[in-house]
């Protein structure tokens, strides 16, 4: 039982920095019911090829949280040599660099500097680590498919999970 | 010896372990009055150093025993519950990583020359190799850890480094201090060692 508190008393005190002060092009909130699953959205950092780009994200917390990473998956599909097919991110502090300092806030920094800074020394996507390294202007422009994917997408999933109790407003 | 889980952590809570029982046991009242307000004063240490205010909940979670072993109100059995409980030892072993970033972050340029051949700033390694959940103490670790407490430990090796006539080596560190427990190490794992 101590250990669910602590872990629910951090991912509070995580939720109330993230509204109190907001990192650029980062949201996030837990689901209503479930304080150990968050949605997240960043938007892509203006000045590169991911500007305007809104990508989904999940995170789940287990009850060792903060001494122990979150899962953190694009919900969005994306094309990046750090990210896998199924969404999951290769990023060192997600993994053997995690450390309980890192909050949500500095978890959804990492995650959107390494959209315009990958690391193509550990891909993930294997073709996107080759294209980046060796023909950026054809990275470049599936990066920006992507991006034009995303905001398709943004609307068909605001559309099926539109739960909002507006659905009964006539 | 009293074996503890074979994780990247084992060092730390052995340490933690040996200190809290030599507390108990076989310091005297002023050592422990000394080593609790070390600890009592890391906190705002921390804070000072730019560490995230989220230190504090380990702070908190390692004050509970040591604030009890001084009050005289913690048994053996207590200890060991602490110890066994795998939340709380999480929180006093990050801590304990937090103590070592601290202590590197304030003497880095003497540490830099002792990090340099892993190819990694000081403040690289601390991100890697000190504050990472699970990551393995070094030699340089375990200075800095005994450094800021103004403690020693005495490590026991079973490894490569065994004397020809097979007797284990063990080092003192800091070299000339007085340990407040034996670590045994074995390639990947300590323990801690009673005499």
């Amino acid at each position: 039982m101590v250990s669910s508190t602590s872990a629910r008393r951090r991912l509070m005190r995580d939720f109330k920095r993230l509204q109190q002060d907001p990192p650029e092009g980062i949201s996030g909130a837990p689901h209503d019911d479930n304080i150990m699953t968050w949605d997240a959205v960043i938007f892509g950092p203006e000045e590169t090829p991911w500007e305007g780009g809104t990508f989904r994200l999940s995170m789940t917390f287990s009850e060792n949280y903060p001494n122990e990473a979150p899962k953190v998956v694009f919900v969005t599909k994306i094309y990046h040599p750090n990210v896998y097919s199924d969404g999951s991110i290769c990023l060192d502090i997600l993994g053997n660099a995690w450390s309980p300092i890192y909050d949500v806030a500095a978890i959804l920094t990492s995650i959107q500097s390494l959209l315009s800074d990958p690391n193509p020394s550990s891909p993930a996507n294997a073709e996107a680590a080759q294209l980046f390294n060796e023909n950026r202007r054809e990275y470049n422009r599936k990066v920006r498919e992507t991006v034009e994917a995303s905001w398709a997408e943004d609307d068909d999933s605001d559309s099926d999970s539109d739960d909002d109790d507006d659905d009964d407003d006539e | 010896m009293r074996t503890t889980r074979p994780d990247g952590n084992c060092f730390y809570r052995g340490f933690a372990f040996g200190l809290c029982e030599w507390l108990m046991t076989l310091a005297e009242p002023e050592d422990v009055t000394r080593v609790v307000s070390v600890f009592e004063a890391s906190k705002a240490d921390l804070l000072a150093a730019g560490f995230d205010e989220f230190i504090d909940d380990f702070w908190a979670m390692t004050m509970a025993p040591l604030r009890a072993i001084k009050g005289g109100n913690y048994s053996h059995d207590d200890l060991l519950a602490c110890f066994r409980d795998q939340e709380r030892t999480e929180y006093i072993v990050q801590f304990m990583r937090f103590l070592v970033s601290l202590h590197l972050a304030k003497n880095a340029d003497f540490f830099q020359f002792f990090i340099e051949g892993s190819g990694l700033s000081v403040d690289e390694f601390r991100r890697i190799e000190v504050e990472a959940v699970g990551r393995d103490a070094d030699h340089v670790q375990i200075t800095a850890l005994t450094a800021y407490l103004d403690l020693a430990v005495r490590v026991v090796y079973l490894d490569q480094s065994t004397t020809a006539d097979g007797a284990a080596s063990e080092i003192v560190i800091p070299d000339g201090g007085r340990p407040v427990c034996t670590l045994l190490y074995r390639p990947g794992h300590y323990d801690v060692l009673y005499e």
